[in-house]
């Protein structure tokens, strides 16, 4: 009886736990998201009708783990008409989408911002941005521009306007590795700053890795832009003329065949006009200008290969009355093999130029110059990803770069006086290895640990100095000079950088993430001023510069609602930044063989608190982003002069302790749309005087300590209004207007002490835009 | 040459410049010392002052200082006070002067606390080769202006050259004689608002001191003849529009001196664009001898100093500009007398 009770007891429970089992077994769903033109998509988004998301990886592979059932999928990507299907499990299974580009007359709701929060992933502090949002923003002076979208994100400060520098959590501006289609820049600013070197109408998207960065990525310590440009389409061939009110530009992208892809496109401007009107004889007669053009070509043979390039020139100049002129240019080349070896191992093979050059040329009687400097970087880069082990996604390479940095060469001519001078050229080699691994242990826990192993050797021939022990670095205190012969080693660094992040999902759709890394730097723009200018030199680290180093550990809560309504994320930050670099009061910097002697050397931390809220659907779209963060520095030298404010830590020229990000985008009738972005940031902290003196019948400021006190505090709203693309025949238009600066704030870019007769000197405020800026901008797609 | 490129991006960048609020609870006192001990015994003075709040339009001078210099060498030199913070030597059998290559202390007793510059070695000075002139427009300030204006007048040149075996460091100062004619008879009455013409004086003869912060080194020039150095400018309204005595005094000063007034000149210039450095304490050569934490602002620069004397007159100026207006008696401007200056 007892024996038959429990056999009905067990049968009863052993159903019960099968139809659990049967209810409730996970399968796996792996596949391939292709565009049209069958190339593998990254950053595809898939959204599950049971809430769950993912992003397709750089292979365009996704996977994810699904109950069994029906599933609806829906997989968006910009430029690409949503793609939906239905997807049945009751076993592992592999599919493949294939998304179509959109067809231009089609109306159709689209993602206006891709989610950035990917609750999923053991990415962290990484925003992507794509070009469409990009162009809503308001602009200035007509164009849409990715260095100034990048300082409206969390944990980014702009260094000012009429500069493109941005600072990335408490670093300095040359700790950002800027890209462009894997070419590193150098120099990406154009006017003055009011431009960057992208030009926005073919850019596909980009993406700001500011922590839990991948072992893949280096050589800067506080972050990296990856800017990638559009592949010409595979349909038929457009064309798209832009103009501003000081920029006009044309470009043109499309089949050349079957198999090769083309997108050509240049961009000049002309702001000659606009100084016309200047009251100043100076600045009529002056002039400048800046031209870039970029050409992408991508050649597909077959499924398994493709082959792209990408090239790009661009030419700056400003030009004085008898006076000065000003040129530089970047020349930049990348052309990248991708293979397929298999479905789960592939490879990619780029070869990198970048080149930049500068050029001074001064035209004034007794001082006729000329003056060039310059960086060329060679880069080999190789990298494979596996993808044949369950739950591991493994990424491995290596690169090789060649440095070859001209810090100036002085060529006197005419009646000068100059005597000629040429720094001695700088050469260094930088070798990187690395391996990462995105581990999924199970459906909560993830984790993605790397590690990558730098080296660099600094080359000769290089002549360098010995400065004598527990004196100041100066001139006068070299005791010895050191020869070096052609490729010999001056100097070699080298050290492990590894990464780690962990993500544990608290719920479907939230996540805490926690993530290491450390980086290392071995090349450093040095620069007093807050702008890339014309006169600043790159230099690599050496036996008396040593290479800059951060540690970071950031932690983050992430949360995206199921239907992707709103996203919530926050992350706290500590960093610790060591050998950095800072200026004795006065350095010289230029043509400066002992620079090492006007430079001082310390360490620095940073920490911060970064909070964003994103509305993804409905009428009103957009994010607030506000961040609390600090940046100190510390230089203790060993003599006083080598010391800032006694070796106290101070803040950085970067430390903003609130930025206040607001941007929405409401759609206010069919075929407009209307945005605004607000910015709040601490003001700078800058050096003021405590008090006044006569000195020679002169009244001087007496400045006292370093970054003691602060700028009034920064605010600005901007808006736009956009139209959306109209079609007549096969002509599409689209064009906005906006506002930059709308309520005209005469936001401090730094202080000043000024003395007028009868008065005692006062401080004042220098505001680069004091007043609203309204533009227009037009484009034309045929 | 930069700030030239700075300053029209800045008007390209349609900057402007507004008054701002500071905390005055920051505000510090410090001695100011400004000293010069050269060659030439009419050049030498130390002036003693004090820095002052943002919120104070006056200045402060210390009067009752002791003000001695020494040198390596035995030489004792007192300075005498004289006025507005003015300290100088004595005259007669005391006036003395520096010996190249002896090394020079100023030493400061005010209040109980003593104040004491690093030992400075008077170097020898270099010879001015010649001084000449360029027509050019440049905005200057007059004395009582508030803003800055374009003005033509005379750009100052100087030649010479700079040995190749040492590292030089120069600095310029001047003074000019000039003589200057105004229009009495214009002269509007102020209470009245009538014309109310004087009979004298047209004519008057003012004497200016011109201290500029310029400065230079040979590291880009070593060994080579420098030819159209500038180093001073002189609108031709008021300074040239009669006849002019400038002399040039060519200044051989130390590498810190050199570092001290680059800085100060680079702040005095500084309009806080993009590409100015940030500014910075400027360090001196002096201390509290029992406080090395007191901020002492100045300089004590010991030089060796060559001078040249140019004449300039009105009609030698091949350039048309507009005679100087002073409606009223030449007497009336600061420092003016009618009475010529030696050898005029």
């Amino acid at each position: 009886m007892l024996q038959r009770l429990f056999l009905v007891l067990l049968f009863f429970v052993s159903q019960q736990v099968l139809a659990q089992q049967a209810s409730e077994r996970q399968y796996r769903l792996s596949g391939t998201v292709k565009g049209a033109w069958g190339e593998r998509l990254e950053g595809a988004f898939l959204v599950f009708s049971n809430g769950k998301t993912v992003l397709s990886d750089k292979q365009g592979k996704f996977m994810v783990s699904l109950p069994a059932g029906t599933h609806e999928v829906t997989c968006q990507y910009i430029g690409m008409a949503p793609f939906r299907e239905s997807v049945t499990l009751n076993a592992d299974k592999e599919v493949e989408f294939t998304l179509i580009n959109r067809n231009f007359d089609l109306k159709v709701v689209e993602v206006t911002a891709r989610q950035v929060t990917d609750q999923n992933s053991t990415h962290m502090g990484s925003t992507f941005i794509d070009q469409k949002l990009m162009t809503r923003m308001p602009k200035l002076l007509g164009e849409a521009d990715v260095l100034r979208t990048v300082t409206s994100l969390p944990g980014v400060v702009s260094a000012g306007e009429g500069t493109s520098g941005f600072f990335v959590r408490g670093g300095s501006a040359d700790q950002n590795l800027v890209l462009m289609d894997d070419a590193p820049l150098f120099n990406a600013n154009h006017l003055f700053g009011f431009f960057s070197v992208y030009n926005p109408d073919i850019l596909k998207s980009f993406v700001l890795h500011r922590s839990g960065i991948s072992a893949r990525y280096g050589s800067r310590i506080s972050s990296i832009l990856d800017v990638s440009l559009r592949d010409g389409n595979p349909d038929k061939m457009q064309y798209e003329i832009g103009a501003s009110p000081i920029t006009g530009k044309f470009s043109m992208d499309g089949p050349l065949s079957e198999k090769v892809t083309m997108l050509a496109a240049v961009r000049g401007a002309y702001p000659n006009y606009i100084m016309k009107l200047f009251p100043s004889r100076n600045i009529q007669n002056s002039s400048g200008h800046f031209y870039d053009g970029n050409l992408k070509l991508r050649y597909k043979p077959n499924e398994n290969n493709s082959l792209s390039f990408s090239g790009y020139y661009s030419n700056d100049g400003f030009k004085f009355p008898n006076d000065t002129t000003y040129q530089w240019s970047n020349t930049l080349g990348s052309l990248k093999w991708s293979h397929l070896f298999s479905n789960n191992f592939t490879g990619d093979v780029t070869l990198i130029k970048s080149i930049y050059k500068n050029k001074v040329e001064g035209l004034s009687t007794g001082e006729e110059f000329e003056l060039n400097s310059g960086v060329d970087l060679t880069q080999a880069k190789i990298s494979f990803g596996y993808f044949g082990m369950a739950g591991h996604q493994i990424d491995f390479g290596g690169e090789s770069s060649l440095y070859v940095i001209d810090p100036g060469d002085l060529v006197p001519s005419g009646t000068s006086s100059l005597n000629s001078r040429t720094l001695q050229q700088e050469k260094g080699y930088e070798q990187i290895v690395y391996i990462n691994d995105e581990i999924t242990l199970n459906e909560k826990l993830s984790l993605s640990v790397g590690l990558r192993f730098s080296h660099f050797s600094k080359l000769g021939p290089a002549t360098t100095y010995v400065y004598a022990e527990g004196e100041p670095r100066s001139e006068q205190a070299i005791i010895d000079t050191l020869y070096f012969g052609s490729g010999n080693i001056v100097k070699s660094y080298q050290g492990l950088e590894p990464r780690a992040s962990v993500k544990y999902s608290l719920t479907p759709s939230s996540s805490i993430k926690i993530g290491y890394s450390r980086t290392r730097q071995y090349i450093q723009l040095i620069s007093n001023t807050a702008a890339i200018t014309p006169v600043d030199v790159w230099k690599l680290s050496n036996q008396h510069i040593e290479p800059q180093i951060a540690d970071q550990l950031s932690i983050g809560y992430f949360k995206a609602d199921p239907e992707s309504m709103y996203e919530y994320n926050w992350e706290v930050y500590y960093k610790k930044l060591y050998n950095q670099v800072d200026y004795k009061d006065g350095a010289t910097l230029l043509l400066n063989p002992s620079l090492e002697s006007d430079l001082l050397f310390g360490d620095g931390y940073a920490y911060g608190s970064e909070w964003m809220i994103k509305k993804n659907l409905g009428r009103l779209r957009g994010w607030v982003s506000l961040t609390y963060s600090r940046s100190m520095r510390q230089i203790k030298g060993a003599t006083e002069a080598e010391t800032i404010n006694d070796g106290d830590p101070y803040p950085s020229n970067y430390d903003k302790p609130v930025n206040l990000n607001i941007f929405t985008d409401y759609h206010l009738w069919p075929n407009w749309k209307f945005s605004a972005n607000f910015n709040y940031t601490t003001g700078r902290p800058v050096t003021l005087a405590d008090s006044w003196y006569w000195y020679q019948g002169q009244i001087y400021a007496n400045y006292s300590g370093r970054n003691q006190e602060r700028m009034p505090d920064y605010h600005r709203l901007d808006v736009s209004l956009n139209r959306e693309p109209i079609k007549k025949g096969k002509v599409e238009y689209s064009g906005g207007i906006s506002i930059y600066n709308l309520y005209g704030r005469k936001n401090a870019y730094s202080m000043l002490y000024q003395h007028h007769y009868g008065e005692p000197p006062s401080a004042y405020k220098l505001s680069i835009i004091g007043a609203p800026i309204p533009s227009v901008n037009v484009n034309v797609k045929f | 040459m930069l700030k030239r490129f700075l300053s029209i991006a800045l008007v390209f960048l349609m900057g402007c410049i507004d008054p701002v609020d500071v905390d005055l609870d920051t505000q510090r006192k410090h001695l100011v010392v400004e000293a010069y001990f050269t060659n030439l015994s009419k050049l030498n003075y130390v002036r003693l002052s004090y820095s002052q709040p943002h919120s104070v339009p006056y200045n402060s001078f210390e009067e009752k200082a002791l003000v001695f210099i020494t040198s390596d060498e035995g030489e004792y030199y007192p300075f005498k006070y004289d006025k507005a913070g003015y300290y100088c030597q004595g005259y007669g059998s005391e006036q003395a002067y520096g010996i190249p290559g002896h090394t020079y202390t100023l030493n400061i007793h005010v209040g109980g606390k003593q104040y004491i510059s690093e030992p400075v070695m008077l170097l020898k000075a270099l010879p001015i080769d010649s001084v000449h002139f360029e027509v050019d427009e440049q905005t200057f300030a007059f004395q009582g202006d508030r803003e800055k204006q374009l003005l033509p007048g005379y750009q100052v040149l100087v030649d010479y050259k700079d040995p190749g075996d040492r590292k030089d460091y120069m600095r310029w100062s001047f003074e000019t004689e000039y003589e200057i004619n105004t229009q009495p008879w214009d002269f509007i009455n102020p209470m009245t608002g009538y014309p109310d013409p004087k009979e004298c004086c047209v004519q008057c003869f003012l004497s200016e001191k011109l201290e500029l912060l310029k400065v230079a080194d040979d590291r880009l020039t070593n060994g080579q003849k420098v030819r159209n150095k500038e180093v001073l400018f002189l609108p031709f309204e008021k300074y040239l529009g009669v006849k002019n005595k400038l002399t040039v005094y060519q200044h051989a000063i130390s590498a810190d001196a050199f570092n001290y007034f680059r800085i100060l000149e680079q702040q005095k210039n500084s309009t806080g664009t993009v590409f100015d450095p940030p500014p910075a304490e400027v360090k001196g050569n002096m201390k509290n001898a029992s406080d090395a934490n007191e901020q002492v602002i100045g300089f004590f620069d010991v030089s060796g100093v060559s001078e040249k004397k140019v004449t300039i007159l009105r009609r030698d100026i091949n350039h048309n500009f507009p005679f100087f207006r002073f409606p009223d008696d030449c007497r009336m401007m600061p420092g003016a007398t009618t009475r010529p200056p030696l050898n005029w």
